[in-house]
């Protein structure tokens, strides 16, 4: 409608309307702001400032109702004092009037959501309010009660998602932790199977290494105490295998005592196989790169675990088997019946039927001890004689299976001692277990025999002994060497003075029996030169070759000679 | 001259978030960071400058770096915005510091002038950010804001044009916001245009004060 001009302007109660109208619109837009504000504070602020703008009033504070109490919001509104808090919270929830300084008129409008209180909206006026004007501010109370409460269900809901996604993060965080936990304990599984199978197939030191070598795929060295190799798996085996020095060999051993985990090395990653804080031996990853993680390295730890085990184990059974084959050899010895001495001696995969012969060993200034004897059991081994072995009274004793090669076996046991200044004695042939007892003994007559000798060094065979056997064992030695002198005397001064072969002669003629031409073909000379010698040999004895009595007894101190080192 | 009467209705010229706008309307837009505000008035000028109209972005200070990238982004139809775009910044409000209303609707009222002759077809929309104001909010301020706000609805009567007033929540509270809203004539407010009968009309501005402590 168009306003003629000189009219006067719309009467108040229309333009009073149209302002209480405005006012109402405002306050509708308003709570749809406080309906999306992001917390309660947001909410009252917006109430608070509006009090303002609706009519006369100002606002003094605004307050929530929390868990602990009521509580001012926002907490630094200008206009709010402790006295107005004090009178608030003694409303007990419920809307009333309020004193503020300097104005006439002061109310709290209570704030409620169904039922409850969730707080207070404070205003004051330098008069009362109309009743439009009071109006408005229970519809701006209204609209803020609805907004806090959605506020606090979006509270509510938002700590409700932010516990849910904490709990979802927690439980991902821990499925990670568990991902992680199984697939160590997948991988520790397979170790453990790996080596385990190793270790249960009789695999050994070898197995173990390669079990190593095909859980981490690096090469794999395992050494004895003392840094020998003793297995090796993989690629790049060194060729011949360096020998470490001894002392910074053992003092690498001490560090990596020290230490709980494997040690790295130079180009290896090393851990100690210990038994009882002894080290028994060492196992390494073959790693120029540094490329070994946690994982390669749980396994080396394992595997130095297991080959404690193993080695501990081996060591055992051979300190077992050595006792075994000692008791067994020294019940041989002293006698004992055959089908048990068969059994014991299968027990230690030794089979004592079948020929054997006893030998005894003694070196000039080694001890009989442990490393000795071993010494001596290499060294048979290395010639491939089959043996049981032991030690006693200061030698050892080996029960061999066959005609032993005494020489040969002489010459291994002084390359494996680094000395040639031994003897060794053989016992005759057993056939059967009961018989072994004789043979020792004459394994050490053989042997006194030797040592007695000009040449104390060597192997002598009871056999080699000859006519000597008989005499032997009855006589006394000093007795046996008078009887030489008697009959060989003359002849062994000639040929010490003369450099000449006269007894050689006689020996060999009387083992020829007396035939001349087996004798010059025996000794490579001619005819004539035997004539002369056995000539000589009647004048400087002064015996007839042909009397039987003289003979008998040249015969017989010849080879009492050569049995002595002729 | 496009005055509005009450019998005849006049045919939209704009959209703001799909609803329709006619010649004339004055809109306080309500909106909540600077990402919102661009969410509803970068398709507000896009359309505008499509379909040929002259906007006038008054913005902040950074507005006249970066807006332009902006649009281009969001409508590659209408590229930077050409001549037809035009970015002021907010010395169209204030001058040493102070807000001058008269100042500012005179400058404007001529920027019609020149821009939308009234023997031309051509429309034209508006964009004010409002943040300038922020500072400022007092009593006596927001009553100079709100008179402002209600002659400005006059101007925009006066020429083929729809003007849009943003004001950010996360800066201002109720003691500008609730005068405001009596002022306008629509309010748009969470992607929503509500229409407010009761609005203070500019013709009755001689009337009784605005509500208040004064």
């Amino acid at each position: 409608m168009a306003t003629t001009s000189g009219t006067t302007g719309r009467s108040p109660r229309t333009s009073w309307g149209r302002e209480h109208l405005a006012n109402l619109y405002s306050l509708f837009v308003l709570s749809m702001i406080m309906n999306d504000a992001p917390d309660e504070s947001d909410v009252l602020t917006r109430a608070l400032t509006a009090v303002g703008a609706l009519g006369p009033c100002r606002a003094e504070a605004a307050y929530l109702t929390l868990d602990n109490g009521l509580t001012r919001t926002p907490a630094d509104w200008p206009d709010a004092t402790p006295h107005l808090d004090a009178q608030v919270r003694r409303l007990g929830g419920q809307g009333g009037p309020v004193t503020v300084p300097d104005r006439e008129w002061g109310w709290s409008l209570a704030l409620r959501s169904t039922a409850d209180a969730i707080g207070h909206l404070v205003v004051s006026a330098p008069s009362r309010p109309t009743d439009d004007e009071y109006f408005l501010l229970r519809v701006l109370a209204q609209q803020t009660a609805a907004a806090l409460t959605q506020a606090m269900a979006r509270r509510t809901e938002h700590d409700r998602e932010q516990q849910l996604r904490q709990l979802s993060d927690d439980r991902a965080a821990t499925n990670a932790r568990l991902t992680t936990s199984v697939s160590e304990l997948e991988h520790q599984r397979s170790v453990h199977e790996m080596l385990s199978d190793a270790s249960a197939n009789d695999d050994g030191v070898q197995g173990i290494a390669e079990a190593l070598h095909r859980l981490t795929g690096y090469p794999v060295a395992i050494e004895d105490r003392f840094g020998n190799l003793r297995a090796w798996a993989g690629p790049g085996r060194p060729d011949p295998y360096p020998k470490p020095e001894a002392t910074p060999h053992e003092e690498l051993l001490q560090d990596a005592a020290r230490r709980q985990r494997p040690v790295r090395v130079a180009e290896q990653v090393i851990a100690l196989a210990q038994h009882r804080g002894e080290v028994l031996g060492t196992v390494a990853l073959i790693d120029p790169e540094a490329g070994a993680g946690e994982e390669e390295r749980f396994a080396l730890d394992y595997a130095s675990t297991a080959l404690a085990l193993e080695l501990a184990h081996l060591r055992n059974l051979a300190e077992v088997e050595l006792r075994l084959r000692r008791e067994l050899v020294d019940d041989l010895i002293t006698g004992t019946d055959d089908a048990s001495a068969y059994a014991r001696a299968a027990a230690v995969g030794h089979d004592l039927h079948g020929p054997h012969y006893l030998a005894v060993v003694q070196w000039t200034g080694r001890p009989a001890d442990d490393t000795f004897v071993q010494a001596v059991g290499r060294s048979a081994a290395g010639l491939r004689m089959r043996s049981l072995l032991a030690r006693r009274s200061g030698m050892a004793v080996l029960v061999l299976q066959g005609r032993p090669q005494a020489k040969a076996l002489h010459e291994a046991v002084g390359r494996e001692l680094g000395s040639p200044t031994g003897s060794i004695g053989v016992g005759g042939r057993c056939d059967t277990p009961s018989e072994i007892p004789r043979s020792f003994q004459e394994a050490l007559r053989a042997l006194e025999v030797r040592q007695r000798s000009q040449s104390p060094h060597g192997a002598t065979t009871f056999d080699e002994l000859g006519l000597y056997r008989i005499l032997g064992p009855g006589g006394g030695y000093r007795e046996v060497e008078q009887f030489v002198r008697e009959w060989l005397g003359p002849l062994l001064d000639y040929d010490a003075a003369h450099h000449s072969d006269l007894v050689q002669t006689l020996s060999q003629y009387f083992e020829c029996g007396g035939n001349y031409d087996a004798t010059a073909a025996a000794l490579a000379i001619h005819r004539s030169t035997l004539r002369y010698r056995l000539q000589r040999i009647r004048e400087v004895s002064g015996s007839d070759l042909g009397a039987v009595d003289s003979r008998l007894n040249l015969h017989v101190a010849t080879r009492v000679w050569k049995v002595l080192g002729g | 001259m496009h005055r509005r009467t009450a019998d005849a209705p006049v045919a939209a010229v704009a959209h703001l978030g799909g609803v329709p706008l006619t010649p004339g309307d004055h809109i306080c837009a309500l909106y909540r960071g600077r990402a919102e505000r661009d969410q509803f008035m970068t398709p507000f000028l896009a359309e505008g400058l499509s379909a040929g109209h002259i906007c006038l972005l008054l913005g902040t200070e950074g507005d006249g770096r970066t807006f332009r990238d902006v649009l281009a982004s969001h409508a590659p139809a209408v590229g930077r915005g050409g001549n037809n775009l035009q970015i002021r910044g907010p010395d169209e409000y204030l001058r040493d510091g102070t807000f001058d209303g008269d100042r500012t609707l005179a400058r404007l009222s001529a920027w019609s002038d020149e821009m939308v002759p009234s023997d031309d077809d051509t429309c034209a929309r508006l964009a004010a950010d409002m943040s300038w104001a922020q500072p400022l909010v007092r009593p006596a301020f927001v009553q100079d804001l709100v008179r402002y706000e209600m002659r400005a609805t006059r101007w925009l009567r006066s020429y083929p044009q729809v003007g849009m007033c943003m004001y950010d929540l996360e800066m201002f509270h109720s003691d500008l916001i609730v005068p405001l809203v009596k002022a306008h004539p629509k309010v748009w407010l969470n992607g929503m245009i509500m229409e407010n009968p009761y609005f203070l009309d500019p013709d009755e501005e001689t009337g009784p004060p605005a509500s208040g402590e004064t």
